[in-house]
């Protein structure tokens, strides 16, 4: 890595993106039940730690300018520590995607094909994403910067359509003080989906201008549009219904009609959350291939994609038992897993690099690190020693 | 059945690998087919590990032990 391959508008819409992703599909009920008629205001206080996380994972990109993640970890912890904790990360990476996977077979075998087996979704989402990837992150940025107008503006107008039942009495009584504790008391939002953004860090050193803007704006937007849509479910069904639904915006959107013009706009709406979900999954897939490609520097690219491809699959009905179990986890451990590889690793590779600064070593001098700088041009010779000391400055 | 399956899926690629005398790439092949090995076989067995409950209980082992010390 370390040339320019997207522009920081790119990085910007795939953190955009990569954030909505399964977001608005399955964390709209738990919102819901944890703050009430304020639960709105969760994803705002969750983009405000989502920022603070990715100011600490940009400090960290400054200090090894053109490195991705696997390459940090390498040249700060050396070759046997660096490629555990990669490959810690590649596992981390995957389950995530197994996650993915299993919110997407679960949503199309409850609403639209009830037939058909999870496991042919599974493949045949990660076929494309496996294409994706072998393409590079170019084709995936300039995939999604395409794509994000065609999403966005459908989606907003159908849920400006779906606010024909509006009723601003739904939000009353608001800021009640043990609402306002629901709110504030649910930390699985930090979890997913700010923490998770750190899979962007993969990408962060491929794109120029102002990536550390792009990055933060990123979480900001994705952060006030999971806002605003939580308060435009709660204005027009009220916190009551939501509790009950599984899939709250597809139960709203399915009972828009206006008059025999716009009728089964839920199927519009499917197709956006859907491509949501896609591109989150082609992001996951990049940086899980890409972490490999990084570490172990294989010839060929199809054995890896492959074997990521397999992992994955075995990944995603082996996620979660039940729906049961799965609120159990999002309750309980989503944040403190994710705040392992969102917060506790980067805050480790950190500190090494900052006490190694400090005592006058230079990270990634050593014989253990010696990931170089060109992904690209994995192999035997992709070992430069060059560009693996900390940078100084931003 | 499966153990036939999986091996027509991943053995032909290994086979090539090592034939094209590539051992880094076989030995993070066997890594990655061996893991999707283990996922899949639960399953097949319709008896998948469930890899939440897991991580749940490594989670809740270190809190414990944390709590305790």
């Amino acid at each position: 890595m370390g040339a320019t391959v997207i522009r920081g508008s790119q990085l910007y819409f795939l953190t955009v993106n990569y954030c909505l992703g399964t977001t608005l599909f399955v964390l709209i009920q738990s919102l819901v039940l944890a703050g009430g008629r304020d639960a709105w205001l969760i994803p705002l206080w969750g983009g405000a730690c989502g920022v603070l996380f990715a100011l600490l994972w940009i400090w960290l990109c400054r200090l090894y300018p053109g490195m991705d993640l696997a390459q940090i970890s390498l040249a700060a912890l050396g070759r046997p520590f660096g490629t555990a904790v990669a490959a810690l990360y590649f596992l981390h990476f995957s389950a995530v995607a197994g996650f993915v996977l299993r919110n997407l077979s679960d949503f199309l075998t409850g609403t639209i094909l009830p037939r058909t087996p999870g496991p042919v979704f599974h493949f045949m989402f990660l076929v494309v994403a496996s294409y994706a990837a072998a393409q590079g992150v170019e084709t995936i940025a300039r995939l999604n910067q395409l794509l994000t107008p065609l999403l966005a503006f459908p989606f907003w107008f159908i849920i400006l359509l779906a606010t024909v039942n509006w009723d601003w009495t739904r939000f009353v009584p608001a800021f009640r003080p043990e609402s306002l504790a629901g709110v504030f008391r649910f930390n699985g939002i930090l979890g997913f989906p700010f923490l998770e953004t750190v899979a962007l860090l993969m990408i962060f050193p491929v794109s120029g201008g102002k990536k550390g803007r792009a990055l933060v704006a990123g979480i900001a937007t994705a952060a006030a549009s999971i806002s605003l849509t939580v308060f435009a479910i709660i204005g027009s069904v009220g916190v009551e219904r939501t509790a009950k639904l599984t899939f709250p915006i597809y139960s709203l959107v399915q009972e828009v009609a206006v008059n025999d013009v716009f009728i089964n706009i839920q199927s519009v709406i499917s197709i956006i959350l859907l491509t949501l979900i896609f591109i989150k999954l082609q992001v996951l897939f990049f940086v899980a291939f890409e972490i490999l490609r990084s570490t172990f520097r294989p010839v060929k690219r199809w054995p890896l994609l492959l074997g990521v491809l397999l992992v994955m699959a075995g990944m995603a009905p082996s996620i979660v038992e039940n729906s049961i179990q799965n609120w159990e986890w999002s309750e309980k451990y989503t944040f403190i897993h994710n705040a392992i590889f969102g917060l506790g690793i980067p805050a480790l590779l950190l500190a090494v690099t900052l006490i190694r600064l400090a005592a006058g070593n230079r990270p990634g001098a050593g014989r253990g690190a010696r990931a170089g700088a060109g992904t690209r041009s994995a192999g035997k010779g992709a070992r430069s020693g060059s560009g693996m000391r900390p940078g100084t400055g931003g | 059945m499966f153990h036939l399956l999986y091996f027509l899926v991943v053995g032909p690629v290994l086979v090539y690998l090592l034939v094209k005398r590539l051992p880094r790439d076989a030995a993070l092949f066997i890594t990655l087919s061996v893991l999707a090995y283990v996922l899949w076989y639960g399953i097949a067995r319709d008896q998948p590990f469930v890899i939440t409950r897991l991580i749940a209980q490594g989670i809740s082992g270190v809190m414990a032990l944390l709590g305790a010390a």
